[in-house]
């Protein structure tokens, strides 16, 4: 009688314990890799009086790792080329493209096209003729722009 | 019980715009140098300057379109002017050529030649004057070429030259050491009896003279652009007139040559003198 009970009890041990299953945890790993550019634009340039084209050098990009979708916008904006001595004075000149001869509005790079677009500036023979005798000066600021382009 | 938890993080990073300024220079210059050369056998004048040497380099204001005049020596004439490399022989009028603006550093270099004119036996008697504005130009030294001759203006702006060929001449104006004038004229012997005078389109004169008359009047009037216009051109029939017309300048070797005489008999004297009174007071002794 005994040996039974044992027995009995041990089974009804046996069915009251529970071993408690753990479900699995789940980790999220998350990261971002920085775009990255390079942007060179002109350097100071002096333009020999009675030059009609005078290149300024390239913008250009290096080092390019964009999200897709993204890309690099420059734009600028010029101030007249005025006499150091006589601000009323100035010099007409257009800032343009090189090849092919074109307005310069400015110029968006993606990863597709890293290409430099050299740029030149213009004076037309008429305006250095008329131009009153003196230093001149102008400013291009060059505005580089991360963003997002359209699709 | 699962539990999941998803920890999303976004990050965006705007990225701030980056401006850089370039600066363009430009000088606009107010002058450029002329460099003249010429091979001696003529010379390159401006009006309202010195004569100009070989070799001089003249500074003038941009875009100035100045004038020049191209004047031969006796018995040459202009052969080939270069203006920057480029050959402007062609566009010289009455010994005159007018340069583009001025926008560039430039050269000009002439050369001359042996004149094709024949020499002619012909001589004249040519007296004038010389007027500026309808006033006489007084004390200004007047160079006739051909044969080289020079004589200055008297206080009435008149002048003298004897001994002038039938030729082609120029006559420049110099006051000071500086051009003020020109004109380029030819005297040719007329079988028309008189005497004509004709403006040509490039701005020299045609003087012709007949056998009539081996003196004439020429006057002039100077302009201030520095052309000297051949105003009216008249024979003297009375040698008399002829006296109105102080030769100077060419007297000017020949009175030098008296006033040497003159201090040579002086020096003479004095060491005549010198010895004859050391003689007399070795005598003493």
């Amino acid at each position: 009688m005994k040996k039974l009970s044992s027995i009995l009890l041990t089974v009804a041990v046996a069915f009251t314990l529970s071993i408690t299953a753990f479900a699995a945890t789940e980790t999220t790993i998350t990261t971002r890799v920085e775009p990255t550019y390079t942007v060179t634009i002109p350097v100071d340039t002096a333009i020999i009086y009675g030059e009609t084209t005078t290149p300024i050098g390239n913008i250009s990009i290096s080092n390019v790792n964009f999200e897709t979708g993204a890309g690099v916008e420059v734009t600028t904006q010029k101030t007249d080329l005025v006499n150091s001595r006589d601000n009323t004075k100035k010099i007409a000149y257009t800032l343009n493209n090189t090849t092919p001869k074109s307005d310069f509005t400015g110029v968006t790079f993606t990863s597709s096209d890293t290409s430099a677009r050299p740029l030149c500036i213009d004076i037309t023979s008429t305006d250095w003729n008329n131009a009153k005798a003196g230093d001149y000066s102008a400013t291009l600021t060059f505005t580089i722009a991360y963003k997002t382009l359209n699709s | 019980m699962i539990c999941i938890l998803v920890f999303c993080s976004f990050s965006f990073t705007a990225y701030a715009n980056q401006s850089q300024t370039v600066t363009v220079y430009a000088t606009v210059p107010n002058s450029y140098n002329v460099t003249i050369t010429s091979d001696g056998y003529g010379e390159v004048l401006i009006a309202n300057y010195a004569l100009i040497a070989s070799g001089t380099m003249l500074t003038l204001d941009r875009n100035t379109q100045q004038e020049y005049i191209f004047r031969a020596k006796s018995g040459f004439e202009t052969d080939k002017a270069l203006y920057n490399g480029k050959d402007i022989t062609s566009e010289i009028e009455a010994g005159r050529w007018v340069a583009p603006k001025l926008t560039e550093n430039s050269t000009l270099s002439v050369s001359f030649k042996t004149s094709t004119e024949k020499p002619s036996n012909i001589r004249y008697v040519v007296v004038g004057q010389v007027t500026l504005n309808g006033n006489p130009l007084a004390n200004t030294k007047l160079e006739l070429h051909s044969a080289l001759k020079t004589t200055v203006t008297d206080k009435d702006g008149k002048f003298r030259f004897d001994d002038v060929e039938e030729s082609y001449h120029t006559l420049t104006a110099i006051n000071e050491s500086v051009t003020v004038g020109y004109v380029e004229f030819n005297i040719s012997k007329s079988e028309i009896s008189g005497l004509a005078m004709n403006k040509l389109p490039e701005g020299s004169f045609e003087v012709l003279i007949s056998n009539d008359f081996t003196n004439v009047r020429f006057d002039f009037e100077l302009q201030k652009n520095g052309k000297m216009d051949l105003k009216t051109v008249v024979p003297i029939t009375n040698k008399e007139d002829l006296k109105d017309f102080p030769k100077t300048g060419d007297d000017t070797p020949i009175t030098m040559l008296i006033i040497l005489c003159l201090l040579s008999l002086v020096v003479i004297f004095i060491s005549v003198f010198k010895t004859e009174r050391k003689g007399q007071k070795d005598i003493q002794k």
